[in-house]
């Protein structure tokens, strides 16, 4: 198999420059660079609207683009399907669970790489996909038909699958969005887990700017589908910054794990205990 | 960790229903030969198995030239229909794809009608070129669709196939239509082509689709997985590493090759290619590795099962099998849509 391989330790994960991605008129990214460390967690955050699934769809190779793209070492939107597939695997921020099939069959499609396509999956593809349901904590539920699932358990299975692809980048689509608060830190300490443990590479978009600061280790602020800001998250997560871009009135507030963004009423600028305001 | 497989139960299920069906369309008939043996007279067929079925000529005739191959068509062209029907819907992740969908009925009738209007067609025997012409129709239909269809590099999605089918679909059927008014003496001939029937002409028919059928089941039994990963939409299935353009038209291509040779030797049959996948969903699940081959099955016996009523509820006369398939397949599926619940594609 011709899979790109990550030749050098010290060359990035993931290279953007000068990326560009229009559809007709409409310039959905306009100049974006950057650049992922291998390990590294990212989170692309902005305003809706901004680019921000645009650009991780660019890196999934699912979006053509000007400018260069480089994944791995490879531009994704020139591989193969099954060549990507061992580049990046994606959650999609919806993704789409078909209704009445079972979790274990669900997981399995994560190992399609694996399988010829005149083929079904081999006894290591079944036990990578059981180990794969361990790991997020959904042992023993390999025959729930999908359906079932609560929304965090929904996710879980979702990362499972793409933890089943077995490869060295992560790409996440919102993946705290429509989840409670409990929840949406049981997904975030799984990724953080597995970022800390199998030296997984992680892109995600991200809504919660508190979340964002709290999980990830660098940030890139997209504006109207160009780069503003990027870096370690105190240098991205300023009330100024936040303010012109979201267009918003927010307090900053430090906590041990990182600033806390706190939305502030209008004419309303009293006083906030960190402590309760903390992973809202 | 355990993946959904065929159940062995299910395997036992479709090949009795088979067993069933073949037993039944081969001892009930017109001619009174009697069924046990009609069945020795089978049996005595086989290598190396002699027995003495004591049928005079004329019955053994009966029973081997006229009852078996219409028997194994029937097997033959319900496996295919039901085959097809659900490999469109999986490729097409739609409820609604049945073995026409590309335009294969409405191409394969013109053909048939040009043949019927323009007298080709009265050779009869192994040399009518009616199903020949039925099946270039039903062929060029579906290339038409394609190249309409899957054409212009962005903004594919199967969606656009399917609508260029309906537009194809309709201008020849505008085409057959206008044929058909202008030779009205034919009408009542191209009326019975279209409804379809499983006459046979001694083994030739099941000659010419036992070829499509074996070598189709195998394209499309082997994808039977990427069928499957194909559920979670074509974006997430590319990501995934399924090359599912070119799984598709496979797919689309085998499918509609079968299609064409089904309608060319039986004519249009509806309903099976609709109801029977969709009947397995529901009572087996949504893998396509328990869709797919028992859809084999039981499109095969029901169409056996349905050409048993065709040739008997008015003998000596025969009911159009097509209005048997819809008339008694239309009612069960309701009452499975209503007592189970509906899994979409």
């Amino acid at each position: 198999m011709s899979v790109p391989a990550l030749t050098d330790a010290a060359s990035p994960a993931i290279a953007v420059a000068g990326v560009y991605v229009n559809i007709g008129k409409a310039c959905l990214l306009h100049d974006v660079t950057f650049e992922v460390a291998r390990g590294d967690w990212l989170s692309i955050i902005g305003p809706n609207g901004a680019g921000k699934t645009t650009l991780l769809r660019a890196l999934a190779g699912g979006r053509r683009s000007e400018g260069s793209v480089i994944v791995g070492g490879a531009d994704p939107a020139r591989l193969r399907p099954r060549d990507r597939a061992a580049l990046v695997a994606v959650v999609a921020q919806e993704p789409m669970l078909p209704d009445r099939m079972r979790v274990a069959d669900y997981v399995l499609l994560g190992r399609t790489r694996f399988v010829p396509m005149f083929g079904v999956e081999s006894t290591t593809d079944l036990d990578v996909a059981g180990e794969m349901l361990q790991l997020v904590d959904l042992a023993g539920m390999g025959n729930r038909p999908l359906e079932t699932l609560s929304g965090g358990e929904r996710r879980r299975v979702a990362i499972a699958r793409a933890l089943a692809q077995d490869t060295p980048m992560l790409l996440l689509d919102e993946p705290t969005t429509s989840l409670d608060v409990g929840h949406q830190q049981e997904v975030l300490d799984l990724v953080d887990h597995l970022c800390r443990t199998q030296g997984l590479t992680v892109i995600s978009t991200m809504n919660d700017l508190t979340l964002a600061g709290h999980y990830s280790h660098r940030l890139l602020l997209l504006h109207r589908g160009r780069a503003v800001a990027e870096g370690d998250v105190a240098d991205v997560l300023t009330a100024d910054i936040v303010a012109s871009v979201y267009g918003a009135r927010v307090r900053l507030i430090d906590t041990p794990d990182g600033p806390a963004v706190v939305p502030t009423r209008r004419g309303h600028l009293a006083p906030v205990d960190p402590a309760e305001q903390e992973g809202s | 960790m355990a993946p959904s497989r065929l159940a062995a139960r299910w395997v036992a299920l479709g090949f009795a229903a088979v067993i069933a069906a073949v037993l039944a369309g081969l001892t009930i008939g017109p001619a009174g030969v009697p069924a046990g043996r009609a069945l020795a007279e089978v049996a005595d067929h086989i290598p190396f198995v002699d027995v003495d079925s004591g049928l005079s000529r004329s019955q053994a005739a009966i029973v081997w030239d006229v009852r078996l191959p219409r028997v194994v068509l029937g097997l033959l062209v319900g496996a295919m229909l039901g085959l097809a029907g659900g490999a469109y819907q999986g490729v097409f992740r739609n409820p609604l794809a049945d073995p026409y969908l590309l335009g294969v009925a409405a191409g394969a009738g013109l053909g048939a009608t040009l043949a019927i209007v323009s007298g080709l067609s009265d050779v009869s025997g192994p040399l009518d070129p009616l199903p020949l012409a039925a099946f270039a129709g039903a062929l060029s239909a579906v290339a038409l669709t394609y190249l309409v269809g899957a054409g212009g590099e962005e903004r594919r999605s199967p969606a656009t196939l399917i609508l260029a089918g309906v537009a194809i679909a309709a201008l020849l059927t505008a085409v057959q239509t206008f044929v058909q008014q202008r030779h009205a003496d034919t009408i009542r001939q191209v009326y019975a082509w279209i409804l379809g029937r499983l006459t046979t002409v001694g083994w030739s028919e099941v000659g010419v689709m036992l070829p499509y059928v074996v070598v189709v089941s195998v394209v499309v039994l082997l994808l039977r997985r990427s069928l499957d990963v194909l559920a979670v939409g074509d974006e997430e299935a590319t990501s995934l590493g399924l090359p599912v353009d070119r799984i598709r038209t496979i797919v689309v291509v085998a499918a509609s090759l079968g299609t064409a040779a089904a309608v060319a030797t039986s004519g249009l049959i509806g309903f099976v290619g609709l109801v029977v996948p969709h009947t397995v969903r529901l009572l087996g699940g949504r893998s396509y590795r328990t869709i797919l081959p028992m859809s084999i099955l039981l499109g095969g016996a029901f169409l056996v099962g349905a050409d048993l009523l065709a040739r008997t509820v008015i003998s000596p006369a025969e009911v159009p099998i097509g209005v048997i398939t819809a008339f008694f397949g239309a009612p069960f599926f309701v009452v499975l849509l209503r007592t189970r619940r509906a899994g979409p594609v």
